[in-house]
């Protein structure tokens, strides 16, 4: 592999060093184009209470091409599919130079907070949420509870 | 950077990759690469300002602005950014690119260039030298020329620069090199020392006519002198024809030697071979004469040959032997056979007569006739199996039939002939 870009080794440290609330980014020690992110799910949001694993990697042409991101961790989201693609714009044809890891996986939480079901990638999920909000809502809550619980360490 | 490229010695160098002394306000900082603007450059539409690289790379990959979006429809749209902002960035301080390797300088970023170029001593440099090509500081480099194994030396003969590690070589090969004539002290240069030699003035000679005798040894320059006295001189004439009848007596000895030497070879070839010829005659009449075809052989060969054939005779021998213990036996057992058939025989002819006897009234003739006739070829058969007795008048009549009609014939005739016995 060749040597890492200045650009990948500042944003690397400074995600360490000033790391966003709720996100926590760690490139992986034998390949450093590869993170594993926990995104805790936001304040009132039915997605509150867990985290969320995901996985992002930096293509060769990064900057000039977006980052790959998926989510690891099951999750019932209209923008997001049942193999944890996400649908969202700057990863697609929005993507610029200009963002980072850091703005990408702020975007990222952001669409936890607001789901979008009128570009839906999970359509029977986004359908759920036009037809009946509270009840996808509530079906949202328990996956969360289900799959994204933060691990409590065992009492004694 | 292309100032740098021109200059080779020069390894490795980034102006993206330097260091800053002080963090860079933010508004210098290039949103592609995310380090204070290289070669800055604006978008005319939009106003935004990025490294020239970063925004030619983007904007090969797709044509809007990275930080608006707006639709940059080719690369013209780029100006340089205004001054102010390249004299900021060119005014920030760097550290030197070699700090690690110990270069204490920091200054500004525009300055760097010289600095590397001229001033830094923790520059690599290659070695100049065409075989070394080694790798060291600026500032090692003074010391490395004096000690660096293909710098070139001049010789102190010819004055011909020549590398280091081939002096030694050309030392001893050097045209102009100066010898020292080891009889007069004078030098002279190589070529001209070896004719230098022959004519020394101080060397020391004998006379010419020292093998006939002359004890007189002296100097070169004294020779002319001893020669004019020498006693030998005047009877030069008969010691040269005396030397000259003696070298071709000389010759015709080293020719005769040569002669013997080839006769005694010639002898010792011979003498093998004799001995060779009475080896091999003696094992010849040792086997008396059963080798006649094997004649001209090496003896060795022989002698293996004639052992081989004697085993092979002892071993006919023996199976010579083990017939004449089979013949022996073959001739008792047909001897026993004829005298069971003549019992046979005997049997038959008292049932016959017994038959005849008890059928009475019957013709004798009629009857006896089949009867006898189915008897005998069945024995016939039984005889020919044994091959004592030559076939007889019956057999000889029946030779129509296959053989193995011949041999179940006396089966079958014996069959209807039992129950006619029975009923009997």
């Amino acid at each position: 592999m060749a040597t890492l870009p200045k650009r990948i080794i500042k944003e690397t440290e400074r995600l360490i060093a000033d790391a966003v609330p709720g996100i926590n980014a760690r490139p992986h020690e034998e390949n450093l184009r590869y993170f594993d992110v926990d995104i805790t799910g936001p304040e009132q949001s039915p997605f509150e209470g867990g985290v969320f694993k995901l996985e992002l990697f930096l293509p060769e042409e990064y900057p000039m091409s977006p980052p790959r991101v998926r989510f690891l961790t099951k999750i019932y989201h209209p923008n997001i599919d049942k193999l944890g693609r996400i649908c969202l714009d700057i990863l697609k044809d929005k993507w610029s130079p200009a963002l980072q890891i850091r703005t990408v996986l702020l975007s990222i939480q952001a669409l936890l907070s607001a789901p979008n079901p009128d570009d839906p990638l999970a359509n029977d999920v986004a359908q759920h949420w036009k037809d009946n909000e509270p009840e996808a809502i509530a079906k949202a809550r328990e996956w969360t509870q289900t799959y994204a619980e933060r691990i409590v360490p065992p009492q004694e | 950077m292309n100032q740098l490229d021109l200059f080779p010695f020069i390894i490795r160098m980034d102006l993206i990759s330097v260091v800053y002394v002080e963090s860079v306000n933010s508004n210098l900082i290039c949103c592609v690469c995310q380090t204070p603007f290289v070669d800055p450059v604006v978008i005319e539409s939009c106003g935004h300002t990025f490294c020239k690289n970063c925004i030619t790379q983007a904007l090969s990959t797709k044509s809007t602005c990275p930080v608006d979006r707006s639709h940059i429809p080719n690369v013209n749209e780029l100006r340089p950014a205004a001054k102010i902002i390249v004299n900021m960035v060119n005014e920030l301080l760097v550290y030197c690119p070699n700090k690690n390797d110990g270069c204490p300088y920091q200054g500004q970023r525009q300055l760097l260039i010289t600095h590397l170029k001229e001033e830094c001593l923790f520059t690599k440099l290659a070695c100049c030298n065409e075989e070394c090509k080694e790798i060291i500081f600026k500032k090692d480099l003074p010391k490395h020329m004096e000690n660096c194994k293909a710098r070139m030396v001049k010789c102190e003969n010819c004055e011909a620069k020549v590398q280091l590690s081939i002096l030694e070589g050309h030392k001893s090969t050097c045209p102009v090199k100066n010898i020292e004539c080891p009889f007069c002290y004078t030098t002279h240069i190589q070529s001209v020392h070896t004719l230098h030699l022959e004519e020394c003035p101080e060397k020391p000679v004998t006379c010419h006519h020292a093998e006939f005798g002359c004890s007189w040894e002296g100097l070169q320059r004294d020779l002319s002198d001893h020669i004019d006295s020498c006693s030998y001189e005047s009877l030069k004439g008969f010691f040269n024809m005396y030397k000259q009848r003696n070298e071709a007596l000389e010759q015709e000895n080293q020719r005769l030697k040569t002669t013997i030497h080839e006769l005694n070879n010639t002898v010792n070839l011979l003498e093998n071979q004799v001995s060779a010829m009475s080896d091999w005659l003696s094992n010849f009449t040792d086997s008396k004469g059963t080798l006649s075809n094997s004649e001209g052989q090496p003896s060795s060969s022989i002698l293996s040959d004639d052992d081989h054939m004697k085993n092979e005779i002892e071993n006919l021998n023996f199976n010579l032997m083990d017939l004449d213990a089979i013949m022996t036996e073959n001739m008792r057992m047909q001897e026993e056979i004829q005298s069971v058939k003549n019992v046979c025989y005997g049997l038959r002819m008292q049932m016959h007569y017994l038959l005849m006897e008890r059928r009475g009234g019957e013709p004798s003739v009629g009857t006896a006739g089949p009867t006898n006739s189915v008897v005998r070829t069945g024995l016939n058969g039984h005889i020919g199996i044994g091959r004592t007795v030559p076939p007889s008048a019956n057999n000889s009549k029946s030779s129509p039939d296959s053989s193995s009609e011949l041999n179940t014939r006396p089966l079958r005739s014996l069959g209807p002939e039992s129950p006619r016995q029975e009923k009997l």
